[in-house]
């Protein structure tokens, strides 16, 4: 059985302490991006011209969401076509051009078995893992599934599709199966806690959920707090994207590991210079190491990151980065650029407790617009003074606090493919209601 | 970055030796011949019941109180048709855990079944059972698909185990796996017949009502399904199909099609071969087919339900289940060489309709009406002991087609059904709809159902 064969191949050649082949960059480009870009029909066509001898890594030109998504046939087309095992596409627009990714049988076994390194700190055959994220098109539910699978945990494919699993048997699922970690977004976990509490359950007695493994959104500091508060759990983070499987994984120490065997990475700061210093912050851009489907050099993921290059107790030797969303994550307010991380942490931070977690906020006419669930009028007129208090001092902007109900923002999740998109209100959309 | 405190790195390797030596015992079994295979079921029978016996709480207490006088040792010497049969009720009752074999620390797969309406029943699978099941679809894959085909897999992969187990077989052939789903608010229809033309993909899997749907829809795109996609099969999973339904969707798309047969609770249970037959999993389970009302066994070639033992699962072992499914075993007599016997899937026992106390097989109706229409969309609908047949434009104005239809059903049932019109969209929605879009789709709404002429 040539597949299992090369599993163990794959599995017995896995270092993951081999962190960054330094000597592969010497030389010009190097040999591990040399071999990407022969590899790879976009590539060679993207970077034709270059003399790669001579060039530096680092005077490479970046590769943009946009530059793989116009040439996304041709990007497939690779050395090793024949030997794509997996196709994706990104789940968001169902209209536009998606983005799309693929993987040799090399590449899918390294990222599953690099996972489980991860995963299989803080998963024992003992747990029963209920995985809540999409499996179709994307590869993060097939992903988890398997890594899951392989640590010999009892899985149980949930996934995103109410024609199968509704909210509500997912919620009966977590608690009559002894659910004890779930693989989901911080959206969809905030939601099962309030669906669980309307179908009575009491997540603190009924619940046997340890640990929450969030996906696909980024969550902030707060909510981190709520969610873990709600569930009574540990609450941990994994990142990953479809042009590039998954770049980080979760330890038992509660952070973010990249997949240093398998990318390098740089961060690009707002000047456009790269600081790959301890505690940088910029936009993460990822070139593959070993990748063959679907190579990626000097890729320019959009995503904001903070790094901790400090040693991390769970032993694994790549270093970790806190997500903090895409780069694009602001709002423009009267000339200040707000992002969106900043303002949840600020309303989830002010809000008292007996304001609903679930909040909605929006930037127009140089105004800061709130919506919040207070369940009494003096709580709408307590949140309202605080947080008008707080936007104008730190930020110098006007803030419109407006009470709604929170079964209106629990109806709008629920109608969204992406129950977190409804955090972001947009003025064309208040138009629309009003 | 130095460390100074490495963790042992995750051993994966005891996890793929072990893998392997499950595959290399599956594909052992394949090659053996027709009496080695019936030595081997014969003796892992009574392995199986023995493990039933000791490991499963429902299996100990049925054992016990159908047998009290007789040891578990005795239990399994019994010829096989002396043993009581295991139904969806017995499912239902001991829902989740009430027939597992083995402890729930070793089940690395549970599934349940999706229907929304109803009890849940309830699959467990151990690593052993999910790679013997995985592998076992891998040697009739091979089969069919190769390395350099792109498969798009249209079937739902929550909850139960259809689209996992298919995936992980495509992925061990080396196939590009493109995972679509079902009904998924990402994937829609529309997005599905994008994917298989812009990644120009070779082998589509869903039910065959999805198929016929899906080249309609790509006909209403301006996409023509012969010319503008490089389909070359298409695997059929999820309901039974009549023959013709067979040739309309081999016509619609211009490849060939094969047939998969399995549930939840079992998984896997037959396979199509090279030669476009269905082969029974006899590598796992043993077959047997029942007169569904007197549960008399019947030879091979008669039409009964069809019940199944499994020979290798652990989590969830299953003696003599009735699978509800009407079925016909024939010899295994076939080109592709296999030992098995093959199948003929005739769909669930209540996949009928009864019109003036006249009880008719759905699949069987499906069979006359699509060989008798150009097209494949109709409706049913019966009132007062009549059966409406809905047809859509243009085959509604079509006197001969209407003339044919109903010599057809009086010929073969002696009753004369009334042909009236639908418009297509009250067909179509309900196949867009459905997560498992099936023969029970053809049934439509009175409100829906038109004079001839109304519909245009």
């Amino acid at each position: 059985m040539e597949y299992y064969e090369d599993a163990l191949t794959i599995a017995r050649g896995l270092d993951i302490y081999e962190v960054l082949p330094v000597e592969s960059f010497e030389g010009g480009v190097g040999r591990v991006v040399r071999q990407s870009i022969e590899s790879s029909d976009f590539y060679r066509q993207f970077l034709s011209g270059l003399d790669l001898d001579s060039i530096a890594f680092t005077d490479l030109p970046f590769t943009t969401t946009n530059d793989i998504r116009s040439m996304a046939p041709a990007h497939m087309r690779t050395t090793f076509r024949n030997e794509v095992v997996r196709y994706a596409e990104s789940t968001g627009s169902t209209t536009s051009q998606p983005t799309t990714g693929c993987a040799t049988r090399h590449d899918w076994l390294e990222n599953t078995f690099t996972l489980i390194q991860s995963l299989g700190q803080v998963l024992t055959p003992d747990d029963c893992v209920m995985i809540a994220v999409p499996y179709s098109l994307t590869y993060v539910g097939a992903d988890m599934d398997r890594a899951c699978e392989m640590i010999g945990c009892r899985v149980i494919a949930g996934g995103v599709n109410p024609n199968v699993c509704s909210w509500e048997r997912m919620v009966h699922l977590i608690m009559r199966q002894q659910v004890s970690t779930i693989i989901t977004s911080p959206s969809r976990l905030l939601r099962l806690a309030e669906l669980a509490r309307e179908l009575g359950y009491k997540l603190a007695v009924n619940s046997c959920l340890k640990t929450a493994i969030l996906v696909g959104e980024p969550v902030h500091q707060e909510k981190l707090r709520i969610l873990s508060e709600l569930w009574g759990c540990k609450i941990l983070t994994t990142y990953g994207m479809t042009e590039a499987t998954s770049v980080a994984a979760p330890c038992r120490e509660g952070r973010m590991h990249l997949c240093e065997n398998r990318f390098y990475s740089e961060i690009l700061q707002a000047d456009g210079c790269i600081n790959n210093s301890d505690g940088a912050r910029g936009e993460l851009v990822l070139t593959s190491l070993t990748v063959q489907g679907h190579p990626l050099v000097r890729y320019r993921t959009g995503d904001l990151v903070t790094t901790d290059r400090s040693l991390c107790a769970c032993g694994l030797p790549f270093f970790s980065i806190t997500h903090h969303g895409r780069v694009s994550d602001e709002l423009s307010i009267d000339g200040k650029y707000l992002r969106l991380e900043d303002i949840e942490n600020s309303i989830l931070q002010l809000s008292p407790s007996y304001c609903s977690p679930f909040i909605r906020f929006g930037g127009w006419n140089n105004t800061l617009h709130i919506h919040l669930s207070p369940t009494t009028h003096k709580t709408t007129v307590s949140c309202r003074e605080r947080l008008t208090e707080h936007f104008r001092v730190s930020h110098n902007v006007e803030v419109i606090v407006t009470a709604v109900k929170r079964e209106h923002i629990i109806k709008l999740m629920d109608r969204y493919l992406k129950p977190g998109k409804v955090t972001l209100i947009t003025q064309e959309e208040m138009s629309t209601c009003e | 970055m130095e460390s100074t405190n490495l963790q042992p790195p995750y051993d994966l390797i005891p996890l793929f030796e072990r893998r392997l030596e499950v595959a290399k015992n599956v594909c052992q079994r394949f090659k053996l011949s027709k009496n080695e295979l019936l030595e081997w079921q014969q003796a892992q029978r009574r392995n199986i019941i023995k493990e039933t016996g000791n490991n499963s709480v429902y299996y100990n207490r049925l054992w016990s109180e159908t047998f009290p006088d007789m040891s578990i040792e005795e239990i399994a010497e019994l010829p096989h048709d002396n043993l009581p049969f295991t139904t969806r009720q017995d499912l239902i009752d001991n829902y989740p855990f009430g027939m597992i074999a083995s402890p729930i620390k070793d089940i690395v797969r549970y599934g349940e079944s999706t229907g929304t309406t109803g009890n849940s029943i309830s699959a467990s699978y151990t690593a052993d059972d999910w790679i013997e099941n995985n592998v076992t679809v891998v040697n009739h894959l091979s089969s069919v698909i190769t390395k350099e085909d792109v498969v798009a897999v249209a079937v739902p992969y929550e909850l139960a185990g259809v689209g996992q187990d298919l995936d992980r077989a495509l992925e061990i052939v080396g196939a590009t796996t493109i995972a679509v789903g079902a009904l998924t608010r990402f994937c829609p229809p529309e997005r599905v017949l994008d994917i298989l033309h812009r990644t120009e993909a070779t082998v589509l899997v869903c039910s065959a009502t999805r198929a016929l749907f899906l080249a309609g829809l790509a006909r209403e795109r301006k996409l023509d399904p012969l010319s503008n996609f490089k389909l070359r099969a298409i695997l059929c999973v999820g309901e039974g199909m009549s023959d013709a339904k067979r040739k309309k969707v081999q016509a619609a798309w211009d490849v060939e099609v094969y047939s998969m047969y399995g549930m939840t609770e079992t998984n896997t249970l037959a396979m199509f071969c090279s030669s476009g037959h269905l082969h029974l999993t006899e590598t796992k389970a043993l077959f047997e087919i029942i007169d569904p009302v007197t549960s008399d066994i019947l030879p091979d070639g008669e039409a009964g339900e069809l019940v199944v033992s499994t020979l290798t699962t652990h989590g969830l072992p299953m003696v003599r289940y009735r699978t509800g499914d009407l079925c016909t075993i024939l010899p295994a007599d076939c080109d592709c060489g296999l030992n098995t016997r093959r199948l003929v899937h005739h769909g669930r026992l209540t996949d009928t309709i009864s019109v003036d106390g006249i009880e008719l097989r759905m699949l069987d109706i499906d069979q006359l009406i699509l060989s008798s229409i150009p097209g494949f969309y109709y409706g049913l609908y019966i009132q007062d002991a009549t059966l409406y047949i809905a047809l859509v434009p243009p085959e509604n104005q079509n006197a001969d087609v209407r003339k044919a239809l109903i010599k057809a059903m009086q010929d073969k049932y002696g009753i004369t059904p009334k042909v009236v019109g639908i418009r297509k969209e009250c067909v179509t929605d309900i196949v867009r709809n459905a997560l498992k879009p099936s023969i029970k789709n053809i049934l439509v709404n009175e409100a829906d159902i038109l004079d001839l002429a109304a519909v245009s």
